[in-house]
Order: structure tokens, then C-alpha cells, then sequence
């Protein structure tokens, strides 16, 4: 028992990280989004079966934008308080693109694996 | 609303973030957990439930900071301020130094590029004269086991009997091998084309397995080849079968024809052999006794290799032991004649050495000043920065570190220097032929090496530490409190520190070129007078050309009389030839000489010692020459005929009491006149050398110099020439056009008499010479080269100095402009401080010079290394620089409005 539970922590860790970069580089592809409207579109879109903790986002933000994938910046709005948001660098796009391709290379793949066979 | 942040920064703690950065984050994540909380708390969550859930969002109270970690600890640090502790790890402050000393050059490009530039030309120097010491001195023979190689002679110089030879040979003790050979030979090659000359030697069977050297072709000699009848095998040197045979690999066991004989090509040595110097091939000698040559002909050169273990000195001992015996045993012709043992490398090297050391002390002393300048120049910098060090210290850096700091950054700025240095040196050893003209034949090439690197490195890890002593001395002890409160006493005390020991570096920097200048205007002078010695002879219009008569073909006197007279003939026809002679010996390099016995006078007289030069001429020799005629008559081609016939009636007569009173027509030179004849008519006297006929003193002609430029006249006979060559046959000619342009002609002449016979050695008057004073030319050349360059250097350290006078009385100036100081009263402030400066370093200098300069002497020519026109004209060079440096600042000082100046206080 505590080795199955195990087994899928870790495989759940591994899939996080491979496909957590490239939820966050779509979210921001369209415009610019905060950090807490990111975590909630992807806890939304998902319907609640992907969330992010404060922990895991913005260590993960900061490293996307240190790689130049994306960009913060500082926007105050009026009666607000300021926030920062993030939006994709043409780097970034470029990554973006080619990550999607793979990850739908990917899920073609494994669903052809997984689908049931016709006779 | 609950405080997010006390929680998220008590979260962040561990990392030591900046603050500025760890305000945006705790910034940014608190206003996640402000909306969250919100949301929560609109959905109908109670305020407590709300914040629990918000801080859930932090997860376990070391999530976050874990996560940042990896992300943030790779953004670049805040510079970590050097002398503010770190001393538990020293290598690690080692390279925060250097770092921070790259910083501090890169933002002073000015500097850096003035420091390194100067460091750059001392060391450049010194790289390039270093890899002419290492290759030429420092390098061992490519033989194995070199130190056990040894030349051998009857004396120093003096060449080896061939009897005596083989009797050292067969009773010495101390060595392994020895091997006897001829001085080189000229050699006809024909049969390939073009007829050519080819300098060769003759050497025993041994030859080469004394030396160790293996060929790279084919075998050298095989036992019995070096005997009466059997030596016409020939070993080519790489060079000689590279450029006359196309490096054939076939040609081994083919024949050539070498002065009209077939030769056996039996090897080809490697390309770096070349003993003796120069020699194109080998071939066996014959070792029988009767063509070793009488007990008294020293003709021969040898070498030996030493028993292992076994010292010049024991050598020496050993060989002088046989001497002695033999000394016994044939008075007549061993008496004083010894034995002389000589290491073969040092040998080589002969006379360069003291002037390639000469030449490294000159470099050596032009970095010296390119050290004092850039220490000045730091010096000056530490006067803007004695603010920051003051700081480092009261935020608790030791002395030591500080010290270490500034150190760093000069040890880095010399090894900027090293490397661009490198660059000159090499640049030096390419583009300057000078360097090379330096070096005997036979050194391994000159390159930057192994050992060239490691010594530009060293030497720039050696500045470094040099010049960066003094400013470092003057950072490590700030006055803290006084420098941080920028009070005038601090300034000046400060300050006066700083000037006197930049006053001193000036001082010390003067003194070091005048030496240098010294050393050059000796060395120029020197040069001047051995350039304009009058040495007897016509300077301009000669042509001299050798040519070499094979026994083959002109086996007999007659044979080469009939070919010199008809060479004689043709080439007084040419178009442009005033005359035109053959000669056995040419002036200034050498020749034969005897001693002589005197007519009716006992052979133990205080000059019979003498040597006398002798010399085989044709008539027009003396005119062709320009050698006056004092007294009597020049010889004349009856002379010659009668020579010719005294000599045949001796050769078949020898008793015959009219051979034996035969008397040959000479002339002397006035230095043979007055040394054997003083207060007396020479003209009459009768001579004989060396035991031979009587000869008659005909006339009297100028003295030439007969050794070299240096080698005073010495006294000479000249008698007809006979055919007899000792010394070649030289063939001369004074012509009214450049000499250079009637070669082609010439040898047009010497083919249309005999097409296989080459003319060789071709130089016009002005090239002998030139010859004979290279190695003066170079010496004067690189001496006069470092010299300008050290000047150049301190009249850049003056200037320096007295700038930063300038900019740091720039105020002081402006008060006493202000209360009515003339432009000439601050001209003569800052010029008269100059003076003051440069008259100590030339004193100083002037002492020096006096003591060094006497190493010098040896190289000197008619010049005493304390010529007082030297040290005088060098001084007041040196003066008028110094003032000239010092005079620009002090223009600038004198344009000083009082007023801006007042008013900027």
C-alpha cells in the first residue's frame, strides 16, 4: 500500500514539472495575467484537478523569467493596489510553441497506446 | 486583515536575500494571499477559517524558501566589498582580489592601457634578448652527452700538428675517443649544371662517433676509409643535398665529381648537424703519416670526447703530460708548444656571451624603469583612492589584506604587461634581424619556447611584486580618521609621503638612463671610430672575389701562374677596371705569417720572436689597393719571372751555391721597417723566413691592418706570387663604377678560361668591412635602441610626476597668482622642482655609470669607458629631456585663472 502511494507521487511530481511550464507559458500567451489569476485559471480550467501552491508558482515564475520566457512587470491601476504581472517574451513564444508541439506529439502517442483495440 | 508579510519574510529569512529583492517578493506573494483570503472570505468563509486556509497556500513553513533557492541564489551577488573579513579562506580571497583588481583596471581603461604598454615594451625586450641567451648559451649541443665534447690544439687558437696528434692519441688516459679534422676547404662541385663551390672538410674515421652524430642517409665512414688511397667517399651535409640534389633519396652509392674527381656519395646527415660550422660535406682524410705533414706543421684541427666522469682539468693535466714528453724528445720543433684542452660548447659560443649578458643587463635596467614609472603612476592613483582603503580599514581589513589587495592588482596589471610583452618580444625576434645577427652559426633556432615562456611569466610575476610595492606600502597604512575626514593636516602629511617617494623613483630613473646612455654613447662612439679607423686600404671602388684552383687540373705553379695571368689580362680589359691583381690574403682577415731571421745578424736578437705576415701578390696589387709606396720600388712582373726561376733552380739544385744565394725581391710594410730596421734605410736589407731563401727588401709601402680593424698594423712582407696559395686566390679590382655591377663580367671571364671553375665569395670593399664591424653595429644598435627607449621612458616618469604636482598645487598656485606671483615666478616653481629632481638622479647616475661602464670596456674600441665628452654630452641630454617633460605641466600650471580656482574652493 505505502509503496503504490508512493508510485504515484512521484509519477504525479514528474508529470507537474514537465507540463507545469508549459501551462503557464498558454496562460500567459493571450495577455498579460498576476500570479493569483493564474493559479485560479489553471485550478478552473482544470476543474480543481491541478492547483499550484504560493510555493510551487512563484519559484516557477521566477525561473521562467530568468530564462527570458517570460517578463514581469509592476502595474498599478487606479483604487488598486499594485500588482505584478506576467507576459510571454517572443523567447518565450518560441518555446511555447515547440513545448505544445510535443506535448501533443505526447498525448497522440500515449492515446494511441491506451485506446481500445477494434476488432 | 492579518500580516501576511511578517509571515512570508520570517519564510525568506534563510536565504539573505537583498533587501530590495525580498521586498518584491514578499510584495508580490502577500497579494496572492490577500486575494485568496478575500475570495475565501466573500464565498462566506469565517475571518479565522479564511486566514488558516490562505496560509495553506504557503504550505510547510520551508516550502517556499527551498523553492527560491535554486531560482534566486543564481542571480548575480552584491559585490562583496574586499578587506571587509573573508580571511578564513584565503584562496578564495586570493581570487576575490583578482576579480576585484580586473573591476578596478577595467574602470580606469587610461591608465591600464598607459601601465600596460610601458610594461609591455621592458618586458618585450627582455623576451626577445632572453630567447637569444636561451638558445645561444643556455641551450646544450644537440650531441649526446655534449659536456664530454672537447676542441684540442697545440695552444689556445693555435692549430694541431699532425704527429703530435697521433701521439696524444695513443698516450692519453682521459679520453674515450678523439678525432682529427681539416679547417674547411673549398671544393669544385661540377658535373650538375651551374658549377659550384662548396666549403667541405676532411676528417678522420672516427669523426663522427665521436661526436655521437648518426646520418640520415646511408652510413658515415667504415673502418679503413680515412687511409692513404682509399678516401673518395663523400657524406653531404642536408643543406647540400636538399638545394644541389633535390633531397634524391636515391642519390646514396652515386657518384660526384668533386675539384675534378669522382667521389662515392655514402651519406646524408640530419639538418641539424652542422660541425664545423658551415661545412657542406665530408669526406675521409688520409691518416698515414706522410700526408700528416712534419712535427712543426700545425694544420689540423681536433676534437675529443672525455672518459665519463672525467674533467677539462684532468684532461688538461693529462694532455700536457704527453706535451712535455714530446717537448723532450723534438726540441727543434716542440719546444713551447703545449696542450690545450677546450669545452666544445663554450668554444662555440666564443665572444657572444659577454655581450648577450651585456645586452640582458641593458633590458633588465629599461624595465627597471618601466617598474619605477608605473609605480609612479600608481602612486598617483593611490592619492584617489586613499579614501577608499581608509574606509576598508575602519570597517576592520587588515593591513595585511589591504597589502594584498593592491599587490593583486599590480601582479595583474604586470601580467597583462607579460602577455603583451610576449608579443613585442616575439614581434622583436621576427622583425628585428638585429637580434639575430647576435647569434654564432649552429644555435637552435630563436623562438618564444618552453623556457622563454616560463621566463616572461616569472619576470612579469617579479615586476608586478616590484612596482606594486610602493604604492602597496602606501595604501596599507592609511591615517583612517584623518583621510576619512578629509582635513587639510591629513592631506598634507599624506601627501608629502607620497611626493617624497614618488621624488625618489624620479631620482632613481634618472640615474638608470644616464647608465643606459652612457653605456650607448660609449658604444656609439666606440663604432664611429671603428667605422672611420684608417686601415691602409681604398674603401670604395674594389671588388674581391675568390676563386679556387683544383690540384687536379693546375697541379703545378706554372699551370696556375699561366691562368692568373690570363684572368689578369682579360679582366684589366673590362670596360670601367682602373687594376686589378691576385692575392693570397685580403686585409682584415687574417693571413700566414713566420718568424724571420735577419742577414748577418745572430737568430736570438729581442725580435726575432716577431711574426712576420706574409703575402703572395701580383704586380698591381698595391695600386689596385691604394696602399702608398714610401720608399723604393713596387714589384713588378720581372720580379715575378725571377722569383720563378731562383725557385726552379733551387728545387733542382737545392745545394747549388748560386740557388742557395738566390735572393727574392720583396717589399715590407713601415711597421716591418721600423721594427726590424729602426733609424736605418730598410731598402737593401736581406731576410729569410721561417729558414727559406734570402729576400731582399725593394721597397717600402703603407701599413694595412692585417688582423681585423681592431688589430693594429702589424709588420709585413709582400713577395711576387708564385702560384703558392696558403690563403686562396683572391682575385681584386678597382674599378670607376659601382663594383657590384661588373660580377656578371667577371665571371664571364673566369668560364670563358675554364667553365668549371666558380668565382665564390664575391664582396665589394665596403662589405668586408662591414662584416668586420657587425657585431659592433648590433651592439651599438640594441644599446642605443634600449637607451632611447629608457630615456623616452623617464621623460614620460618626469612628466608624470610633475603633472600630478601640478594638478595637486593647482590651488596653492591659483592663492599665489592671486596675491601677485608672475607667471614666471610659477614657471620657474614647477620647473625648478623638475631640475632639482633630475640634477640628483644624474648624479647619481654619473656615479653609477663610472662603476658599471668598466664591464664595458672589453667592447669598447679607443674609447675609455669614462670618456668625459660621453658622460658630459649624455648628462646634458638627459637634462634638457627632464626640463622639456617638466616644462609642459608647468605651461598648464601658469595658465591657472586665480579666480576659478578661488571660487571652486
Amino acid at each position: 500500500m505505502a509503496l503504490a502511494y508512493m508510485e504515484t507521487l512521484a509519477s504525479e511530481l514528474e508529470w507537474k514539472k514537465g507540463s507545469a511550464e508549459l501551462l503557464i507559458l498558454s496562460l500567459v500567451e493571450a495577455r498579460p495575467r498576476h500570479g493569483y489569476e493564474i493559479s485560479k485559471l489553471i485550478e478552473q480550467r482544470s476543474g480543481g484537478t491541478v492547483r499550484f501552491h504560493v510555493a510551487s508558482l512563484y519559484p516557477l515564475l521566477y525561473r521562467l523569467e530568468k530564462r527570458g520566457w517570460i517578463q514581469g512587470r509592476w502595474v498599478e491601476k487606479a483604487g488598486q493596489r499594485r500588482r505584478r504581472y506576467y507576459r510571454l517574451t517572443p523567447y518565450g513564444r518560441r518555446v511555447l510553441a515547440s513545448q505544445r508541439r510535443g506535448w501533443q506529439a505526447f498525448v497522440a502517442a500515449i492515446n494511441r497506446i491506451v485506446e481500445v483495440e477494434h476488432a | 486583515m492579518p500580516d501576511w508579510k511578517e509571515e512570508i519574510t520570517r519564510r525568506l529569512r534563510s536565504l539573505n536575500l537583498s533587501p530590495t529583492r525580498e521586498a518584491e517578493i514578499v510584495e508580490e506573494v502577500a497579494q496572492h494571499l490577500e486575494d485568496r483570503y478575500g475570495e475565501l472570505v466573500s464565498g462566506g468563509s469565517k475571518e479565522d477559517e479564511a486566514r488558516r486556509l490562505a496560509l495553506n497556500e504557503l504550505s510547510d513553513e520551508y516550502l517556499l524558501a527551498k523553492g527560491l533557492r535554486a531560482v534566486e541564489q543564481e542571480a548575480p551577488q552584491e559585490p562583496t566589498v574586499p578587506g571587509g573579513g573573508g580571511e578564513n579562506n584565503f584562496l578564495a580571497s586570493i581570487w576575490q582580489d583578482l576579480r576585484y583588481g580586473l573591476r578596478q583596471l577595467r574602470r580606469n581603461p587610461g591608465f591600464t592601457a598607459v601601465a600596460v604598454l610601458t610594461l609591455a615594451l621592458g618586458i618585450g625586450a627582455n623576451t626577445a634578448i632572453f630567447s637569444v641567451i636561451d638558445s645561444v648559451l643556455l641551450r646544450p649541443l644537440a650531441f649526446p652527452h655534449p659536456d664530454q665534447l672537447v676542441v684540442l690544439g697545440n695552444g689556445p687558437g693555435f692549430p694541431m700538428s699532425g704527429p703530435d696528434y697521433l701521439d696524444w692519441q695513443r698516450e692519453n688516459h682521459t679520453f674515450s675517443s678523439m678525432a682529427l679534422h681539416t679547417f674547411g676547404q673549398s671544393y669544385n662541385l661540377t658535373g650538375g649544371g651551374q658549377p659550384s663551390y662548396v666549403s667541405g672538410v676532411a676528417t678522420e674515421g672516427n669523426f663522427f662517433s665521436t661526436l655521437g652524430a648518426t646520418p640520415l642517409l646511408g652510413r658515415t665512414w667504415l673502418k679503413g676509409e680515412d687511409k692513404e688511397g682509399a678516401n673518395r667517399e663523400v657524406v653531404l651535409s642536408y643543406g647540400l643535398w636538399a638545394s644541389q640534389f633535390s633531397a634524391d633519396g636515391g642519390l646514396v652509392g652515386r657518384q660526384i665529381e668533386l675539384n675534378g674527381q669522382a667521389y662515392t656519395v655514402v651519406g646524408v646527415m640530419p639538418q641539424r648537424f652542422d660541425f664545423p660550422s658551415g661545412t657542406e660535406l665530408w669526406v675521409p682524410m688520409d691518416m698515414s703519416p706522410k700526408a700528416m705533414g712534419g712535427r712543426g706543421s700545425h694544420r689540423y684541427l681536433a676534437l675529443g670526447r672525455l672518459k665519463p666522469n672525467v674533467t677539462l682539468h684532468q684532461a688538461q693535466a693529462d694532455l700536457s703530460l704527453v706535451a712535455k714528453r714530446l717537448e723532450k724528445l723534438y726540441p727543434d720543433t716542440n719546444t713551447k708548444v703545449g696542450a690545450w684542452v677546450y669545452g666544445l660548447h663554450d668554444r662555440l659560443i666564443g665572444g657572444t656571451e659577454r655581450e648577450l649578458w651585456f645586452m640582458l643587463w641593458s633590458v633588465a635596467l629599461v624595465l627597471l624603469i618601466a617598474c619605477v614609472n608605473v609605480a609612479n603612476l600608481l602612486l598617483a592613483r593611490s592619492s584617489a583612492r586613499q579614501k577608499e582603503m581608509a574606509v576598508r580599514g575602519a570597517l576592520g581589513a587588515s593591513r595585511g589584506r589591504l597589502l594584498r589587495q593592491s599587490l593583486s592588482e599590480s601582479v595583474l596589471l604586470a601580467l597583462l604587461g607579460g602577455g603583451a610583452g610576449l608579443l613585442f618580444g616575439w614581434a622583436g625576434i621576427h622583425l628585428l634581424p638585429l637580434v639575430k645577427t647576435a647569434v654564432p652559426p649552429g644555435t637552435p633556432p630563436i623562438g618564444i619556447n618552453g623556457p622563454v615562456l616560463a621566463f616572461t611569466f616569472l619576470l612579469a610575476l617579479a615586476t608586478g611584486l616590484l612596482f606594486g610595492l610602493a604604492p602597496a606600502w602606501q595604501y596599507s597604512r592609511p591615517a583612517v580618521l584623518d583621510e576619512l575626514k578629509g582635513g587639510a593636516g591629513a592631506a598634507v602629511s599624506a601627501g608629502r609621503r607620497r611626493r617624497l617617494l614618488g621624488d625618489g623613483l624620479v631620482a632613481a630613473e634618472i640615474a638608470i638612463s644616464l647608465t643606459l646612455l652612457v653605456a650607448a654613447g660609449l658604444l656609439l662612439k666606440s663604432f664611429v671610430r671603428l667605422r672611420s679607423i684608417d686601415f691602409g686600404v681604398r674603401r670604395s671602388g674594389i671588388l674581391t672575389a675568390r676563386l679556387n684552383l683544383p690540384e687536379a687540373k693546375y697541379g703545378s705553379d706554372a699551370k696556375i701562374l699561366e691562368f692568373t695571368r690570363a684572368l689578369l689580362q682579360r679582366v684589366r680589359g673590362l670596360p670601367g677596371v682602373l687594376s686589378a691583381a691576385i692575392t693570397d690574403h685580403l686585409p682584415l682577415y687574417g693571413g700566414t705569417n713566420a718568424t724571420i731571421t735577419l742577414y748577418g745578424q745572430p737568430t736570438n736578437t729581442d725580435n726575432s720572436s716577431e711574426w712576420v705576415e706574409r703575402h703572395g701578390i701580383t704586380p698591381g696589387y698595391f695600386e689596385t689597393m691604394g696602399i702608398p709606396l714610401i720608399a723604393g720600388r713596387l714589384l713588378t712582373e720581372e720580379d715575378t719571372d725571377r722569383a720563378l726561376a731562383l725557385e726552379a733552380a733551387l728545387s733542382q739544385h737545392p745545394t747549388a751555391s748560386e740557388a742557395q744565394n738566390a735572393i727574392y725581391p720583396v717589399d715590407i710594410d713601415r711597421a716591418m721597417a721600423r721594427m726590424f730596421w729602426p733609424g736605418k734605410n730598410p731598402i737593401g736589407q736581406r731576410f729569410s723566413c721561417g729558414g727559406g731563401p734570402w729576400m731582399e727588401v725593394v721597397g717600402v709601402v703603407g701599413d694595412t691592418r692585417q688582423w681585423g680593424l681592431r688589430t693594429p698594423p702589424r709588420p709585413e712582407e709582400y713577395q711576387p706570387f708564385n702560384g703558392e696559395t696558403y690563403g686562396g686566390t683572391i682575385l681584386v679590382l678597382h674599378t670607376a663604377l659601382p663594383p657590384q655591377s661588373l660580377v656578371a663580367e667577371v665571371r664571364e671571364q673566369v668560364r670563358a678560361l675554364d667553365p668549371d671553375l666558380p668565382l665564390f665569395s664575391i664582396r665589394t670593399m665596403e662589405q668586408l668591412i662591414s662584416q668586420q664591424t657587425a657585431s659592433a653595429r648590433t651592439e651599438t644598435l640594441l644599446v642605443g635602441l634600449f637607451a632611447g627607449l629608457a630615456l623616452l621612458l623617464a621623460a614620460v616618469g618626469i612628466y608624470g610626476v610633475m603633472a600630478y604636482l601640478v594638478a595637486q598645487r593647482t590651488h596653492e598656485i591659483g592663492i599665489r597668482m592671486a596675491l601677485g606671483a608672475h607667471r614666471s615666478d610659477v614657471l620657474r616653481l614647477v620647473v625648478g622642482r623638475g631640475l632639482k629632481l633630475t640634477l640628483i638622479g644624474v648624479a647619481i647616475g654619473n656615479a653609477g655609470a663610472l662603476g658599471l661602464t668598466r664591464f664595458l670596456a672589453s667592447l669598447l674600441y679607443d674609447v675609455k669607458p669614462t670618456d668625459q665628452i660621453t658622460f658630459i654630452a649624455v648628462s646634458l641630454i638627459l637634462t634638457t629631456a627632464a626640463l622639456l617633460a617638466s616644462y609642459i605641466p608647468s605651461r598648464r600650471a601658469t595658465k591657472v585663472d586665480p579666480m576659478v580656482v578661488l571660487r571652486y574652493e
